[in-house]
C-alpha cells in the first residue's frame, strides 16, 4: 500500500514537473494544457491495459471480504478500512492546508500565482507539491476500491467526473465541502438504484451537475472570494 | 432636464477592500471629462460598474434617461457606451482591419446560417463593412497597417487601434482607459490630437489618465477619485491648484 | 481496391468529425471530449429512421439525425457555457460518459452492447448507394459540401467573431457582441456536422456499435484535430486521412491482437502530448 502511494506521488510529480511546467513555460493556453492532460490520461490507461490485459482483476486477499456485522449492518474488512481511510484523510489534508507552513504556502499560491512567484514563493515547485500530494490521495481509492470491486485499467474516468463533480458542487477551494458532497452523491446514487438499473448511475451524478451549474454555480461551500 | 450619463450611489466591496464608496456623478454630453486618481482610486471600477463588465453592490447608471443597471456590456454598446481596457485586449492573432470589424454592429452573416445559406450577400455585405473599417482606421491614422497582424504593431499603434476598435461600434460616449500613458511624446500628440477631432464630431469621451500635462489640455470637466470616494468635480485648473488634491495625488511630493 | 475505398469513405466520414471538433476546439477553443458521442447519436437516429416499421429515406433521415445533434448539443452548452468555459470539460464529459451508458444499456433502442445490425444502404431521390464506389461519391459529396459550408463560415463575419471569442472574450462582449449567443451557434453547427457524419457512417457500415462512440472515440477525433492542424481547413481533412491509415501501418508491426487497441490508443495519447509540447500547431494548422 505504501509503494503504490510513493508511485502514484512520483507519478504526479513527474507529469507536474516534466508536462505542465513544461507547457507553462512555453505560455501554453489552457487548451493546450488540457489536451495533452487528456493525452497523459490515454497514455497511462492503456499501458496498464497492455501490461495487465484490460479484463478485471481480483484482489485475492481473503481477509478483506470478511464480514464484520456492526449493529444490524453488514460491512466489509474493505469497506471500514474505506471509512476509516477517507475520515483520516479528510482530517489530514485540513489540518495540512490550514495549519502547516506548507499548506499556507500553497493557497497563497492559489490565490495569486503572480505575486507569489514575485514574493519568491516559487509557484512551479509548489504546484509539484500540490499534484504529488493530490497523487498519493488518489492512490488510496486506488487500492481501497478495487479491493471491494475488482480491478481494470480503464475504472478511472467515471471516478474522476464523479469527484470533479463533486468538487464543483461542494464549491472549488473548499475541501469540506467537497468531502460532503462526494458522500451525498454517493448516498443518491445508490438511492437511485432503488428506482432504476446501476448502469444509470453516471445520469444521476451528471443530473446533480447540471442543476448545480443552473441554480449554483459557485457550489454550496464556495470560499468567499 | 436629465442628465446625459448620471450615476449614483455606485458602491462596491471586493472582499474587504471598499473599491466604490457612494459614488455620484455626472457627464456632459461633447465635453471630455477626465477621471484622475492615484493608482488603485477604482478609476477602472468606475469602468467596469458602467459598461455592465461589474454589477455593483448598490447604486444605478443612466445614460440619455434610460437606466443602464443589470444590463450586459454588449446590451450597454447598443445603448450607446464603449470601452477600450487599460491592458488593451486587443486580438492579437488578428489583422487590425479585422479587430475594426469585430466591432461593427449589425453585420450580416454574423451567424451561420446566413453565412452558408446566403454566402454571395455576406461577401457584399462584408465588401462594405470593409470600407467603414477602413475608413476608421484612416481615422485614426492606421490605413496603412490594416493588413497587419496586431502582434506586429506598435504599442503606440496599438492604443490608436483600441480607440478604432470603439469607434467602430458606433458608440456615442466613449470611455478611454489610458489612451495617453506609456507613449512617446510624438504619439501622445497623435492620441491627443484625436481625442479632440472625436469630440468636434460629437463623441462624449470619459478618459483614465494620470498625465497632468494630458489632462491641462484635453479635460472640459475632471473627476477626481480616491480610496473610492469621489472627492472632487470640477474643471482642470480648480482640480490641479488645490492643494488637498495635490497632496492626495502627489502624496507630499509638492 | 475496394479496401482503399473503405478507407477513403472513412476518411471523409472522420473529417466532417474533424470540421466539427476543429470548430469547436480549434476555432472556438472549447474543450470537448463528448464529440463521438454527438457522432453516435447521429448514427443511431439514422439507423432509427430508416429501420423504422414505415422507414424513410436517407436525406429525411439525417436531416432529422442533424436537427437531434442540434439540439442535443444547444442544450449541452446552454447552461455550461453561461457559467465558465471550465466546466464546460465537466459537461462534455458528463455527455460522452452518459451516451455510452445509454448507447450499451438501452437495448430495446439501441441493440446494447451487441450493437445494430442490418441497416440499410442508402439513397438519394430514389437511387439506391449500394457498391462501395457510389458511396465514394457520395460521401466525397458530403464531406465537400462539408468544407465548403466551414470555408463559408471562415470566411464570414462569423468565423471572424468566434477567432476573436477564442482570443478574448471579454473584449469581444465590450465590442458589442454576444459571446453566449456565438459559441452556441458554433456547438449548434458542431452537432450538425457530427450528427451528418453519424448518418454516414450507419449507413455505410450497415452496422454500429457503442464502442465506435466511446470516450477513446472522441480521443481519436481530438488526435485528428491536433495533428492534423487547428483552426484551418486543411487541417481538418490532413488528420483524419493520416490517423486512419496509422492502424494499417501497425498491422505491419507484429503485435498481439489483444493488445492492439490499447497500443493505438496509447499511440493517439503519446500523439497529443508531442504536439502540444513540440508542435501545438500541428501539421497543417495555427498554434492552439
Amino acid at each position: 500500500m505504501l509503494a503504490a502511494m510513493a508511485a502514484c506521488t512520483a507519478l504526479g510529480a513527474l507529469i507536474q514537473s516534466q508536462l505542465y511546467a513544461r507547457l507553462e513555460r512555453r505560455r501554453a493556453t489552457h487548451l493546450v494544457v488540457l489536451i495533452a492532460s487528456l493525452g497523459a490520461l490515454a497514455v497511462i490507461q492503456n499501458i496498464i491495459a497492455a501490461a495487465y490485459s484490460p479484463n478485471i482483476l481480483q484482489f485475492p486477499i481473503p481477509w478483506s471480504s470478511r464480514i464484520v456485522p456492526l449493529g444490524g449492518v453488514r460491512l466489509t474488512i474493505t469497506q471500514l478500512l474505506t471509512i476509516a481511510t477517507s475520515l483520516a484523510a479528510l482530517a489530514v489534508t485540513l489540518w495540512f492546508a490550514h495549519h502547516t507552513i506548507l499548506g499556507k504556502r500553497i493557497r497563497a499560491v492559489a490565490s495569486n500565482p503572480m505575486l507569489a512567484d514575485i514574493t519568491r514563493l516559487r509557484p512551479q515547485s509548489v504546484y509539484i507539491i500540490v499534484i504529488a500530494i493530490a497523487s498519493a490521495l488518489v492512490s488510496l481509492p486506488g487500492i481501497l476500491v478495487p479491493m471491494d470491486l475488482g480491478l481494470q485499467p480503464y475504472g478511472g474516468v467515471t471516478p474522476l467526473l464523479t469527484a470533479t463533480i463533486a468538487m464543483i458542487a461542494g464549491g472549488v477551494g473548499s475541501i469540506a465541502g467537497a468531502f460532503v458532497l462526494a458522500v451525498a452523491i454517493a448516498v443518491l446514487q445508490n438511492l437511485s438504484l432503488l428506482v432504476m438499473p446501476g448502469e444509470w448511475s453516471i445520469g444521476v451524478t451528471f443530473f446533480i451537475f447540471v442543476i448545480f451549474m443552473l441554480f449554483r454555480p459557485t457550489g454550496l461551500f464556495a470560499a468567499a472570494r | 432636464m436629465t442628465a446625459y450619463l448620471q450615476a449614483r450611489g455606485l458602491d462596491h466591496r471586493f472582499g474587504g477592500l471598499h473599491a466604490l464608496q457612494d459614488c455620484s456623478f455626472t457627464i456632459e454630453q461633447g465635453r471630455i471629462t477626465c477621471l484622475v486618481g492615484p493608482n488603485g482610486a477604482g478609476k477602472t471600477t468606475i469602468f467596469n460598474a458602467i459598461t455592465g463588465f461589474l454589477r455593483t453592490d448598490a447604486g444605478s447608471v443612466t445614460f440619455r434617461g434610460a437606466t443602464l443597471t443589470g444590463l450586459r456590456p454588449q446590451a450597454i454598446v447598443h445603448a450607446g457606451i464603449a470601452r477600450t481596457f487599460q491592458n488593451l485586449r486587443l486580438f492579437t492573432d488578428l489583422t487590425a482591419l479585422d479587430n475594426v470589424m469585430v466591432g461593427i454592429a449589425g453585420q450580416f452573416g454574423e451567424e451561420p446560417v446566413g453565412a452558408i445559406f446566403r454566402p454571395l450577400h455576406t461577401a457584399r455585405a462584408q465588401r462594405r463593412r470593409r470600407q467603414e473599417a477602413i475608413a476608421t482606421l484612416e481615422h485614426v491614422g492606421l490605413a496603412d497597417r490594416a493588413q497587419d497582424l496586431v502582434r506586429n504593431l506598435s504599442y503606440g499603434e496599438q492604443k490608436l487601434l483600441t480607440v478604432a476598435r470603439v469607434l467602430a461600434t458606433g458608440a456615442e460616449l466613449l470611455l478611454l482607459d489610458e489612451p495617453a500613458s506609456g507613449l512617446s511624446a510624438g504619439a501622445l500628440d497623435a492620441v491627443m490630437a484625436l481625442l479632440r477631432r472625436l469630440q468636434s464630431e460629437g463623441k462624449t469621451l470619459l478618459v483614465v489618465e494620470h498625465n497632468t500635462r494630458v489632462v491641462q489640455q484635453i479635460a472640459d470637466d475632471v473627476l477626481f477619485l480616491h480610496q473610492g470616494h469621489l472627492m472632487a468635480q470640477g474643471t482642470p485648473e480648480a482640480i490641479i491648484s488645490d492643494p488637498a488634491l495635490a497632496e492626495i495625488y502627489f502624496g507630499g511630493a509638492l | 481496391m475496394d479496401f482503399l475505398f473503405t478507407y477513403i469513405v472513412l476518411a471523409e466520414i472522420y473529417v466532417l468529425l474533424g470540421l466539427s471538433t476543429n470548430l469547436l476546439v480549434g476555432i472556438v477553443g472549447i474543450f470537448s471530449v463528448s464529440q463521438a458521442a454527438v457522432f453516435g447519436v447521429g448514427a443511431y437516429v439514422v439507423a432509427h429512421f430508416m429501420m423504422a416499421a414505415e422507414p424513410l429515406a436517407f436525406l429525411p433521415s439525417l436531416a432529422i439525425a442533424a436537427a437531434c445533434c442540434i439540439a442535443l448539443n444547444v442544450l449541452v452548452t446552454l447552461p455550461s457555457l453561461r457559467v465558465s468555459g471550465d466546466y464546460f470539460v465537466v459537461t462534455s464529459f458528463g455527455i460522452q460518459l452518459l451516451a455510452t451508458a445509454v448507447f450499451v444499456n438501452w437495448t430495446a433502442g439501441t441493440g446494447g452492447a451487441n450493437g445494430l445490425p442490418g441497416i440499410p444502404p442508402p439513397d438519394v431521390f430514389g437511387l439506391a448507394i449500394e457498391t462501395t464506389q457510389q458511396y465514394v461519391l457520395l460521401c466525397t459529396a458530403g464531406a465537400g459540401l462539408g468544407c465548403l459550408a466551414f470555408w463559408l463560415i471562415m470566411r464570414a463575419p462569423f468565423g471572424r467573431l468566434l477567432r476573436a471569442i477564442r482570443e478574448d472574450e471579454s473584449a469581444v462582449a465590450a465590442a458589442g457582441k454576444n459571446v453566449l449567443r456565438a459559441k452556441v451557434s458554433a456547438a449548434a453547427l458542431a452537432g450538425a456536422f457530427a450528427g451528418t457524419a453519424g448518418g454516414f457512417y450507419a449507413t455505410f457500415l450497415s452496422f454500429i456499435d457503442p464502442v465506435s462512440f466511446d470516450l477513446d472515440a472522441s480521443i481519436l477525433l481530438l488526435t485528428m484535430v491536433v495533428v492534423g492542424g487547428a483552426r484551418t481547413l486543411a487541417g481538418s481533412i490532413a488528420g483524419p486521412f493520416l490517423l486512419l491509415a496509422l492502424p494499417q501501418v501497425l498491422t505491419l508491426v507484429d503485435i498481439p491482437t489483444t493488445i492492439a487497441a490499447s497500443m493505438r490508443q496509447l499511440i493517439y495519447g503519446l500523439l497529443l502530448i508531442a504536439f502540444m509540447l513540440f508542435r501545438p500547431q500541428g501539421i497543417l494548422g495555427e498554434r492552439l
